[in-house]
């Protein structure tokens, strides 16, 4: 086998290894971790909705949302709604991220793994967000009081697709890759023969 | 690297959009079915006890069921995939070939996940959520990654543009 494509299996396989335990060391601190996201995602939700309070609820996170209507100008009150998220389902990807990491020597640096935990603590928030804004538009008697438009209904539910689906995992995949290109990039550059 | 980036969200964009729209849904669909057949099919190969219904995978003998929704289909991991090829420069030939074995090498993962997980709710709950949140949606990703660098390391070298006159 090329050295090249044994290096990528072996770093793989270290990553592989070094993902069990890291994933236990964030169980424990997911739900601490998870509000510094949640708070981030309160921007986008009173942007779309209104303003929110934030709670942990357990493993949870309990928003108590003011909806101020959009189609009235002063954006009075309309209802306060309480939902929960569970943060735990967007935030895993720091473990993935440290697994990579440590699993490449060329990305064991203190401050590259500082900068890519605190990316991928705030990360989150999309997915939080507009989990938040899915389930206030399936509500049906806060439809009128939303009043979203069909694109902007459309740009939540393809949000919140691609904060569940997508950027768990390729976010902290992508941040690795930018942080250290060279636990990746070697042997790219080949002379033309 | 720059270029790539961009070409890669979107791409990734379109692509993503696209899966949910109706004939998107309308390929999606029969995919998934055919997952869970799959799955079904192997399972029966060895204790005979699985049965797929559309979407939906469950045991005759526990009643303990699974449905295989957005995220466990493997289609996610492929679109990903699909991007990247596609914001890389590289002959089609080596695309497609890229494309192929990069689709194996997701289903057989993302087969190995449902069958494991099928198992694993029959067994404990708890470890069940875990593997299918947090385990699998990470491994899934990372197969897709580590096709697309050795696809990379596949492709011939590029000439250097020749100097300006």
């Amino acid at each position: 086998m090329a050295p090249e494509r044994r290096r990528l299996l072996g770093l793989f396989g270290r990553a592989l290894l070094l993902l069990p335990p890291f994933l236990a060391a964030w169980w424990f601190a997911s739900a601490p971790l998870g509000m510094v996201a949640g708070h981030v995602a309160r921007l986008p939700i009173a942007a779309a909705a209104g303003p929110s309070k934030l709670f942990r609820d357990g493993e949870a996170l309990h928003y108590e949302i003011t909806i101020q209507s959009r189609r009235d100008p002063l954006r009075e009150a309309g209802a306060v709604v309480q939902l929960d998220v569970r943060p735990g389902t967007y935030s895993f990807g720091i473990a993935l991220f440290l697994a990579l990491a440590f699993a490449a020597r060329e990305s064991r640096r203190a401050a590259r793994i500082a900068i890519g935990v605190a990316i991928l603590l705030v990360l989150p928030g999309w997915g939080i967000a507009f989990d938040v804004l899915r389930q206030l538009g399936a509500t049906g008697e806060l439809v009128p009081i939303l009043g979203w438009s069909a694109g902007f209904r459309n740009f939540v539910a393809l949000g919140y697709q691609a904060g569940s689906l997508l950027l768990p995992t390729l976010g902290p995949i992508a941040v690795w890759m930018a942080s250290s290109p060279e636990a990746w990039k070697p042997g790219m550059d080949r002379p033309a023969g | 690297m720059k270029r790539f980036t961009i070409l890669f969200v979107l791409y990734l964009l379109a692509l993503f959009a696209f899966e949910l729209t109706p004939p998107g849904q309308a390929l999606v669909k029969p995919w998934t079915e055919l997952v869970a057949a799959t799955a079904s099919g192997f399972i029966r190969a060895f204790d005979g006890d699985a049965v797929a219904q559309g979407i939906l995978l469950y045991s005759q003998k526990t009643g303990f069921a699974i449905t295989i929704e957005a995220g466990c289909n493997g289609v996610e991991a492929m679109l990903v995939l699909l991007a990247g090829i596609l914001a890389f420069p590289a002959p089609w030939k080596y695309r497609l070939a890229g494309l192929a074995i990069g689709a194996v090498a997701i289903q057989a993962l993302n087969l190995a996940r449902i069958v494991s997980l099928f198992y694993l709710g029959q067994w404990d709950r708890d470890w069940f959520e875990w593997a299918h949140l947090y385990i699998w949606q990470s491994l899934i990703m990372l197969d897709a990654m580590i096709v697309w660098l050795l696809w990379m390391r596949a492709l011939p070298a590029r000439e250097p543009r020749a100097a300006a006159a």
